[in-house]
């Protein structure tokens, strides 16, 4: 420690000693963090560690200045003719576009597919260009939340890498070229009668579009000996398989987390990885949330618990109550436990058997239990968990039923058959629809070997075969097939996709196609002999089935448009009853891993899922959930696996920001792969957790594998026989080192000094117990004291509740997104200089990593401080405080001096080191194109945070203020007064920072604390202010911070440790 | 020892004391002065355009409302211009081949918007609302001037962040009546004190708040 003078009186220990008896737990981010290590403390007393701010790279003073010379010279120029054709112009239209107002946003509902599931979406429009994504508040697959994906999805579309024409082989070509190179290869094999010959395939990912279902089926009809696979390199077939090994048939499920008591996760990540996550997440927090008494609400005392056995640290295991991190192999013994206990044939075995029973008797006991498996588990645990539902009597209540929406295929049968047919050449022609074969199939099928020698066959000098690819970006498989199609956006195509509950939903454009794109609906509509009907047409074709023709057809299908959904499609719930030989005997017991014989788990990329969206800057540079790295993957692994194998698990070396972590090979039957090691606390032993969708070869300028980032390829090591785990596999340690970008340890809050409480965790026992004493009155605002700062307006503040905070990082995307903040690239990551303005703290509690507990989130957006240290110090008064309570960031005023980062003791403010916003940084005009024209793009030299979403803040103010002024008419009829008043409430109520209209579980609530509705009924955040659990961050420094946070809790079974 | 100094070092003493100080208070009043210029702050001087549009003769010689042309100025930021359709409304009744209005046809039937050049032009830092304004009585002739007088359009005001907050500041030196907004004659009454004051007061504006930043940067 740096401090060692003998002080007579007052010595720190004992004082800390003291202290830290007061609130008993001490919470940490990091494993330097608990071994107080001397590097850390002197880290954490500099923000921007060593060499943070200085500039390493090589250009010389000389150059330096002739650069900045030049660059001075040239500054004038363009304002010498501001008088003449210099001047700025402002072009307005020819014609102006109906409905729209120059300035004022529209918004259009469509729909996000992800993996063929829609997600319901509300997209912000300005003047013609689509720039913000939201949730559709109605829809029921999120009701007005969106996840990272559905957020992200707006920057594909400004994407400079993606396709933008036609290609055959390498070459530019064109749209009508394809078409008639198609026809005519089609129509060679057509015999004088009969179906045409062509032996067809189409491989494509999950669809679920009505319309495009049909209109392959139709296709497909024309052809003798024509097949349509379906494959996703992270699908559902365990999943399906366990299901029709439950039921006979596939059968889909869903679940109701909201009425479920307690919940037992087989190595699901329930919060993230299926279709109706968002839903689920939204049920979940519902289930989760408690509350004291207050005016406006009920009390509630009762919460869900959570077990979660999981081979990898998820935020499914983040939120559980009893979490226990085993191998996956070793998951099925502890779920036979559980069925023996629920069913009561008896107890499991194995170590974990009383775990098991405990489970058992609890999901029995509350009379509302539910069972979810990932799907990681193999089939039989898949069945296991259906029988132990049937058990419960859940069907119906917490899970339920519905058929599948397409042809229901097993995605590794299918890839494997099309490999065959590849490698044996008894196909012609191969259709590719919006999948990555070549780089994500199964390592041991050699698909992109066997797909580049397929396209190249000759026969006569010509090709003999047929592939053609319809994709977004021009990507492996493109390199491999003889002709690339560029694929429009979704936010440029008529369309229509279900849910995960079987909701249809019609996706209509939003824009015309920017580049010379096309839907794979169009294709096959102008494969069918019909390249005049309209893509509108087409869906509205598939629809008048449905809906009815005529006048009833118009409104019903205005009306699907306007609510972003068509009622009444949602899949009606089966009632399915188990088949005797659900769940066979069990098998031999599978030895649990050890040092020589690893497990190691494959997991698709919480972001960039199989790695078709590594080209998304927005989602690789997000730090993943518990990780928090970013830019690269690595081999997850436990500290006490780390020590055990000689992997340092603090910092060796480096400057202070760079994880500098050690490379792993690891060997499976011949094939290696080599990744740096990264320590995960709370991940299982001797397990080794690889995310593939890494390692790309063709991805644009930010997916692409460099030396320095976009991580590493593990697809080679997931073969068909292991594609979810695989045991014995060999790990070596080798000497050399990579550097990671990892977040966790940036922004730390100072509290080495004195313990602080950064984050509450209390138990509900505790909660209740406090309910009777709870007398709290909170005193809103310090601002309300007789002095002259007597404030009648709006009074912002926001309330985040840590208890419903999933850490899914959605709410950090939908800010990134709505402030048009940069990405920075892993250099400066590593650096520290991300910038996203919210960020989401993690931390663990105990004293040794072995035994720590956690991870608990906090986001932390800027604290709005009534008495804000940084405000003070500024020396050209660029931050400010604002009536409302805003602390507010003047860009054009700030000259640099970061002063007021240097004393934000929650480190919130984040500075533009770089011009990142340049076009040339960002890849580009065209990614300025889906800017938020409302909020001001930041130049270099300029600090930033989190500003409460001032821009919607002050939209809402001005209308507002315009209804009060059109009040004051004389002669305002009582409808117009009235309609005025109702606008008034709407205003309010509609107002939302973009983190609180995204977040699945609503943990961020923001509004104006002192407002009340028509009925009086007051803010959702005043109520939240005035609960017994609510705490601030480091109130003891008195900056009065406008965010504070509702404690975590948690809700352990008392008959369990 | 001889004089280590010359007799004209008092001259260049002295003159030199002067000089600074005289360069200094010229080093001040210069930029003072040109940043309240003409040349810098554009107040008066007409811009040339693509076609000679004279507000003088359609506004204040035909009568025709500012809202006519430029539409959203009461619902939006952004005020509105023109469309070529609206210019077309008349002119292709009215004075349909006038070589001054070639301009407007070329950009009806070619479909290209014409390039007008920007008379009142803030940095895009600064987010000003017209609609708020409109609505809380500050008139279009208060900002803009008399444009019903305007054969070509300049600056009437500079538009300097000073002006703005001068008036910020002081709204009742500058309000008007909702209903006299769009009236170009309007001019302060002699009790513009009393009468801007109560009317700050019917329109619900909160002075300490409008010298808030984030009221227009954000």
């Amino acid at each position: 420690m740096a401090h060692d003078h003998n002080h007579t009186e007052a010595s720190p220990t004992p004082v800390r000693n003291k202290v830290a008896g007061l609130n008993g737990k001490k919470f940490w981010r990091n494993l330097d963090e608990l071994a107080h290590t001397q590097e850390f403390e002197d880290y954490v007393h500099r923000e921007f560690p060593h060499a943070a701010s200085e500039w390493a790279d090589p250009v010389s003073r000389r150059s330096f200045l002739t650069l900045m010379g030049a660059s001075l010279a040239l500054a004038g120029v363009t304002g010498c003719d501001k008088w003449g054709e210099n001047r700025e112009k402002i072009v307005p239209y020819v014609v102006p576009p109906e409905e729209l107002i120059q300035g004022i946003p529209l918004y259009y509902s469509s729909a996000y597919v992800d993996k063929g599931y829609a997600k319901g979406v509300v997209v912000e429009q300005h003047m013609g260009r689509p720039t913000k994504v939201e949730g559709n508040p109605d829809h029921p697959a999120s009701l007005g939340a969106a996840d990272i994906q559905t957020q992200a999805s707006i920057l594909a579309l400004y994407d400079p890498d993606r396709a933008q024409t036609v290609t055959q082989t390498s070459r530019l070509s064109t749209w009508e070229n394809f078409l008639n190179h198609v026809k005519g290869y089609v129509a060679a094999r057509q015999p004088a009668t009969g179906l045409n010959t062509t032996r067809l395939r189409i491989l494509s990912g999950n669809v679920t579009s009505p319309t495009l279902i049909a209109q392959i089926n139709e296709f497909l009809g024309g052809f003798a000996d024509a097949k349509w696979y379906q494959w996703d390199a992270s699908g559902r077939d365990n999943a399906r398989a366990g299901a029709i090994q439950t039921f006979g048939s596939d059968a889909l499920t869903i679940y109701k987390f909201d009425q479920a008591k307690v919940i037992l996760s087989l190595d699901s990540n329930f919060l993230m990885d299926f279709p109706g996550s968002v839903r689920y997440a939204k049920d979940f927090g519902n289930a989760r949330r408690v509350r004291a008494a207050a005016e406006g609400i009920d009390e509630k005392t009762d919460m869900s618990r959570l077990y979660v056995v999981e081979s990898t640290p998820t935020i499914a295991g983040a939120m559980a109550d009893h979490a226990l991190r085993i191998a996956a192999s070793q998951i099925e013994q502890i779920a036979r436990a559980v069925l023996a206990g629920v069913a009561g044939t008896g107890s499991g075995e194995g170590p974990h058997a009383a775990w098991a029973a405990s489970v058992a008797a609890d999901l029995k006991a509350s009379g509302a239990g539910v069972v979810v498996v990932g799907e990681t588990q193999p089939p039989v645990v898949h069945a296991i968990g259906h029988a132990i539902n049937a058990a419960l009597g859940a069907q119906g209540k917490t899970v339920s039923y519905i058929d599948p929406f397409t042809p229901s295929q097993s995605s590794l049968e299918s890839i494997t058959a099309l490999s065959n047919e590849l490698s044996e050449g008894s196909i012609d022609a191969l259709l590719i629809l919006g999948v990555n074969p070549a780089f994500a199939a199964p390592g041991d099928l050699e698909f992109a070997k066997k797909l580049t020698e397929f396209s190249s066959v000759l026969q006569d000098g010509k090709p003999k075969n047929l592939t053609a690819h319809l994709n977004f970006y021009y990507d492996e498989t493109s390199f491999r097939t003889q002709w690339h199609v560029a694929e429009s956006h979704f936010l440029e195509s008529w369309g229509d996709a279900r849910a995960f509950d079987g909701t249809v939903s019609i996706l209509q454009p939003l824009i015309s196609p920017l580049f010379d794109g096309h839907s794979a609906s169009q294709l096959f509509e102008t494969l069918l002999g019909r390249p005049d009907r309209s893509m509108l047409e087409t869906v509205q074709g598939t629809w008048k089935a449905v809906l009815g023709e005529g006048r009833n057809f118009n409104l019903a299908w205005t009306k699907s448009l306007e609510k972003g959904f068509v009622e009444g499609t949602a899949s009606a719930p089966r009632t399915l009853a188990l088949s005797p030989a659900a769940v066979p005997p069990a098998g031999a017991a599978v030895a649990a891993p050890s040092r020589n014989a690893i497990e190691v788990v494959f997991r698709p990329d919480p972001h960039i899922g199989d790695g078709h969206l590594a080209n998304n800057g927005w989602l690789m540079e997000l730090p993943r959930p518990i990780t928090k790295l970013c830019w690269d993957n690595a081999a997850l692994i436990s500290p006490a696996t780390a020590k055990d194998l000689g992997i340092p698990v603090q910092k060796e070396g480096g400057k202070g920001n760079e994880d500098i972590t050690r490379m792993i090979t690891l060997t499976r039957g011949g094939t290696s792969v080599t990744l740096p090691a990264f320590v995960v606390i709370g991940h299982p032993d001797n397990v080794v957790t690889l995310h593939y969708g890494w390692g790309r070869e063709r991805s644009g300028r930010i997916g692409t594998k460099t030396a320095e980032s976009g991580g590493f390829n593990v697809y080679p090591l997931r073969t068909s026989d292991a594609l979810h785990f695989a045991a014995n596999v060999t790990l070596q340690v080798s000497s050399d080192t990579y550097v990671l970008a990892n977040t966790q340890q940036h922004q730390l809050i100072d509290h080495e000094t004195a313990p602080r409480e950064l984050i509450k965790v209390e138990t509900i026992a505790d909660f209740r117990k406090g309910l009777d004493t709870h007398h709290k009155k909170v005193h809103l605002t310090f601002y309300n004291t007789p002095e002259d700062w007597k404030w009648d307006g709006h009074k912002w503040g926001m309330v985040i509740d840590t208890n419903t905070c999933i850490g899914c990082n959605a709410c950090m995307i939908a800010c990134q997104s709505e402030n048009n903040i940069p990405v920075v690239g892993k250099e400066q990551v590593v650096r520290g200089r991300e910038m996203h303005w919210l960020r989401i703290d993690t931390y663990y509690t105990g004293e040794t990593m072995e035994s720590a507990v956690g991870p608990y989130f906090e986001p932390l957006p800027c604290m709005h401080c009534e008495n804000a240290p940084c405000e003070v110090v500024c020396p050209v008064a660029a931050t400010s405080h604002s009536r409302e309570g805003i602390n507010e960031m003047t860009y054009n005023r700030c000259v640099g001096t970061r002063y007021c980062s240097n004393n934000c003791p929650y480190k919130v403010r984040r500075f533009n080191f770089l011009y990142y916003n340049e076009p040339e940084n960002q890849n580009g005009q065209l990614a300025h194109l889906g800017k938020n024209p409302d909020v001001t793009v930041r130049e270099r030299g300029v600090m930033e945070k989190c500003t409460y979403c001032i821009q919607r803040i002050n939209e809402t103010r001005v209308e507002l203020k315009k209804i009060d002024a059109k009040l004051t008419d004389a002669d305002l009829s009582q409808t117009t007064q009235d309609r005025f008043g109702h606008e008034r409430q709407a205003l309010m109520r509609e107002l939302q920072t973009a983190c609180q209209q995204t977040c699945p579980t609503g943990a961020i609530v923001f509004g104006d604390m002192e407002w009340r509705d028509e009925n009086a009924k007051r803010s959702e955040v005043s109520i939240l202010k005035n609960q017994p659990h609510q705490f601030s961050l480091l109130d003891e420094l008195n900056t009065h911070p406008r965010t504070t946070y509702l404690a975590r809790i948690t809700n352990k079974n008392p008959a369990m440790g | 020892m001889g004089q280590l100094f010359r007799p004209s070092s008092n001259t260049i003493a002295k003159a030199s004391i002067f000089g600074v100080l005289g360069l200094l208070a010229i080093g001040l009043w210069l930029p003072w002065q040109l940043f309240r210029s003409q040349y810098v702050t554009g107040v008066g001087v007409a811009i040339e355009q693509p076609i000679q549009f004279s507000h003088e003769h359609h506004v204040g010689g035909l009568g025709i409302d500012c809202r006519y042309c430029h539409t959203s100025v009461e619902q939006s930021y952004f005020a509105g211009m023109p469309a070529t359709k609206t210019c077309m409304t008349c002119h292709s009744q009215i004075w349909n081949n006038a070589e001054l209005l070639k301009p407007v046809r070329d950009s009806w039937r070619t479909q290209q918007g014409i390039q007008w050049k920007k008379v009142h032009n803030l940095p895009d830092y600064a987010h000003f609302n017209h609609s708020i304004h409109v609505n809380k009585g500050m008139g279009c002739s208060t900002c803009h001037g008399e444009i019903d007088k305007m054969p070509l359009v300049w600056k009437a005001n500079t538009l300097q962040m000073a002006w703005c907050i001068d008036c910020h500041k002081n709204p009742e030196k500058n309000i008007r009546p909702r209903d006299q907004v769009y009236n170009m004659a309007w001019t302060t009454p002699e009790n513009q004190a009393e009468l801007g004051a109560e009317l700050v007061k019917k329109y619900g504006i909160k002075k300490e708040q409008l010298i808030n930043c984030s009221v227009c940067h954000y």
